[in-house]
């Protein structure tokens, strides 16, 4: 008896005390790589050995000799901000990968003390051709030092797209005639009401859509992210920024004057951009990844624009919100830091680029020396990377003010929109959480 | 040389505690240390900070109520099972038959519920279809406090009176029946019998289905709200246990923030303890004097 309650008792610290720990265990010849880009994008389900990454693991190995011993170890993380929260536990903990990717600027920059500084490993020529260094660097402005990473997925610009075929119907032409400033865009949503469509299908539930569009619509006023650090140093503030009381207002309007979903406020993006897809309205907002999801379904049917100015003396206009999304860095800790950088630099140089973007063909690269029109396939891509080309792009303002800010801002623009607090609390409210 | 001897009775006690200390124990005090200490870079001590940042949180007291808004649950629940067990108790197999039936919502998955809810309730949800063809205008449910937490709480019943129902038949059966028979030739009406001998004679069932039922309420509901409404629209459907999850695991987690609330909510867990045994404790004085 007393001996089976022994090898229960053995068997009892084997599975909670040895499992675990041996489980954080890496071997001495072996590189963790923690992401959420580089298979999250392209379908899951297709066999390990196909995904870009694996082929790319084994192309570095071939082109650098000295690593063909080395192991990369893939775990795939979710593209959310629990990485964030995740990356700082394993970091505390002291286990950490080497390599991660996580969501760039003010995200990232809230775990900066556990990831390596990269400054004297960028070359000058990764500088001048890779684009977004502002979003890994400390004090979210170029040339702030040090360094946190590789700054990757040019997610294109915030856009609206539109219904061709629904739109026409109603006698607006948006190719040739498109609404130029937010006061003719109100009129195009009352043409559409007015005909008894909805005009925009947009979500106001997990805040992505106020990131986008007021990012915009502030920053086009006041410049974009340079002035969006003053939040932080307190040099301005949320109640007394004119700019981005505008904005609010305006985005306001669209729900006051139902040109929105009635359920905005529960309806989430997927459900949103499925109604979209089978015509229950006109219009919608979103990023880049939607081209993939609307395009093959709509095809010439979906349309494209950029979203009105918010004033007719904006100091950006005609683009969208943008920028790098990701940071590509290494963990602080890691104990193969010179194998880590060398694999993030293969993974960023120009002709894995131009692999990456024939695996994944909604992605815009982030290399001032790759030729948007021959790389890229898809016609409203190539029109996305013109306008970046052309008129830039507005920082999210998400990524520049403190995650926690954001947060806040994401629950609590809902009540304002819905009038269940009021402006002057509402913005009070946003000063408070810094 | 004294041999060491292991007395055996000591031993699956010993895993058991050991276990107990590893899941329990070590959390609950790392969390109330945490509580005090600055999660934010340096990890000094800032005594009471954490607490201040949480009560001073325009929404605080938003999300306590919410919280003890959900144990109104506890009550309904309690009543609902008990009723239904002396209903059926005067037929065994029909009893029988109802326990079994009413295991099966107990026995789902609360996620499910959550999921079937949305759909219900959803703008395009089944609700709204059936307020459109009684010519009413649909309602966004779920972007209305009232609503949503009605419909939590009516989940949390739902799911849980299964399990009272199964408790309290134990209760009954265990019940000396000559107290209800004297009671009916005494001439006492099915109420009369229901709260003056069925309740008081099992009030320790009643205990135990009461604690387990709100310490499920206070630290359970946490699937339902995040399928429903992740605690919006702002923080209207915000429970203590939900902030503790936007707080620990959401963007710039904060554990500390996190922590100071997850302290709160076993503070309201013992006010609750300790309301129960004052109740206890002077009930049978009480019972005692007289």
């Amino acid at each position: 008896m007393i001996k089976k309650i022994k090898v229960l008792a053995i068997a009892f610290c084997l599975i909670f005390v040895a499992m675990p720990t041996l489980s954080g265990c890496q071997s001495k010849n072996e590189i963790v790589m923690w992401d959420s880009y580089y298979v999250g994008f392209s379908d899951a389900s297709i066999p390990r050995s196909e995904w870009y990454i694996t082929q790319a693991i084994s192309r570095f190995k071939e082109q650098n000799p000295q690593y063909k011993n080395l192991s990369i170890r893939y775990e795939n993380i979710p593209h959310s901000m629990e990485s964030i929260s995740l990356f700082k536990n394993v970091s505390i903990n002291g286990t950490a990968p080497d390599i991660v990717t996580l969501w760039s600027s003010s995200y990232a920059m809230s775990v900066k003390e556990y990831l390596l500084p990269l400054d004297d490993y960028i070359t000058q020529e990764e500088k001048d051709t890779i684009t977004g260094w502002w979003s890994v660097s400390d004090g979210l402005k170029d040339g702030g030092s040090p360094i946190y990473g590789y700054p990757t997925n040019d997610g294109g610009i915030v856009c609206i797209f539109y219904n061709k075929t629904l739109v026409n119907s109603l006698g607006l032409n948006f190719e040739n005639d498109a609404p130029y400033n937010f006061d003719e865009f109100l009129d195009v949503c009352e043409i559409i009401k007015t005909a008894g469509e909805t005009p925009l299908l947009i979500s106001y539930q997990d805040g992505s859509q106020d990131a986008a569009t007021i990012s915009y619509w502030y920053g086009q006023a006041v410049g974009g992210a340079e002035h969006f650090s003053r939040l932080n140093t307190g040099e301005v503030k949320f109640s007394t920024e004119e700019a981005f009381s505008h904005a609010i207002e305006q985005q306001k309007k669209l729900y006051d004057l139902s040109y929105t979903n009635v359920d905005v406020l529960t309806a989430d993006s997927r459900t949103v951009g499925n109604r979209f897809i089978a015509g229950q309205g006109a219009m919608t907002i979103g990023n880049t990844w939607l081209i993939a999801a609307f395009y093959p379904e709509m095809g010439e049917s979906l349309g494209m624009m950029v979203l009105p100015n918010i004033t007719d003396d904006a100091q950006i206009k005609n683009t969208g919100t943008g920028g790098p999304g990701l940071l590509l860095g290494v963990g602080k800790n890691s104990k193969r830091k010179q194998a880590s950088v060398d694999f993030i630099k293969f993974l960023e140089s120009k002709d894995e680029m131009l692999e990456f973007v024939k695996y994944n063909p909604r992605v815009i690269p982030n290399r001032t020396d790759i030729d948007y029109e021959t790389a890229l396939t898809n016609p409203l891509l190539k029109q996305q990377a013109r306008w970046i080309k052309e008129n830039g792009s507005v920082a999210w303002l998400d990524n520049v003010i403190p995650s926690n800010v954001s947060d806040e801002w994401f629950r609590l623009a809902p009540l304002y929109f819905t009038g269940s607090l009021s402006k002057s609390e509402y913005l009070r409210l946003l000063d408070e959480a810094f | 040389m004294k041999r060491f001897k292991i007395n055996r009775n000591y031993i699956l006690p010993a895993i058991s505690i050991v276990f107990l200390t590893m899941i329990f124990v070590i959390p609950f005090f790392t969390t109330l240390t945490k509580s005090f200490i600055s999660t934010q870079g340096d990890s000094t001590v800032i005594g009471f900070e954490n607490y201040r940042r949480l009560f001073s949180h325009a929404f605080f007291s938003q999300m306590t109520c919410n919280t003890i808004i959900l144990a109104t649950a506890v009550p309904i629940t309690i009543f609902i099972s008990l009723w239904i067990v002396y209903y059926f108790s005067n037929n065994r197999n029909l009893l029988h038959l109802v326990r079994v039936v009413s295991l099966i919502p107990y026995i789902l998955p609360i996620i499910v519920y959550g999921f079937l809810v949305s759909y219900v309730f959803g703008y395009k949800g089944s609700a709204n279809n059936l307020m459109q063809w009684l010519n009413f205008e649909p309602r966004e449910w779920l972007a209305n406090h009232a609503a949503t937490m009605t419909i939590i709480i009516s989940i949390i019943i739902w799911a849980s009176f299964g399990q009272g129902i199964f408790i309290f038949s134990i209760a009954i059966q265990n019940l000396n029946k000559r107290y209800i028979q004297l009671a009916e030739v005494d001439g006492c009406s099915r109420m009369q019998i229901f709260f003056k001998i069925i309740v008081p004679n099992i009030g320790k069932y009643i205990l135990f289905f009461s604690i387990s039922l709100f310490l499920w309420c206070i630290t359970g509901a946490f699937p339902l709200i995040q399928i429903l409404t992740n605690g919006g629209p702002g923080y209207m459907s915000t429970t203590l246990d939900y902030y503790t999850y936007i707080k620990a695991f959401l963007s710039n987690s904060d554990y500390g923030v996190a922590c100071a609330s997850a302290v709160v909510q076993l503070l309201i867990i013992l006010c609750f303890f300790a309301t129960v045994i004052t109740i206890r404790v002077i009930g049978k004085k009480y019972h005692v004097a007289s």
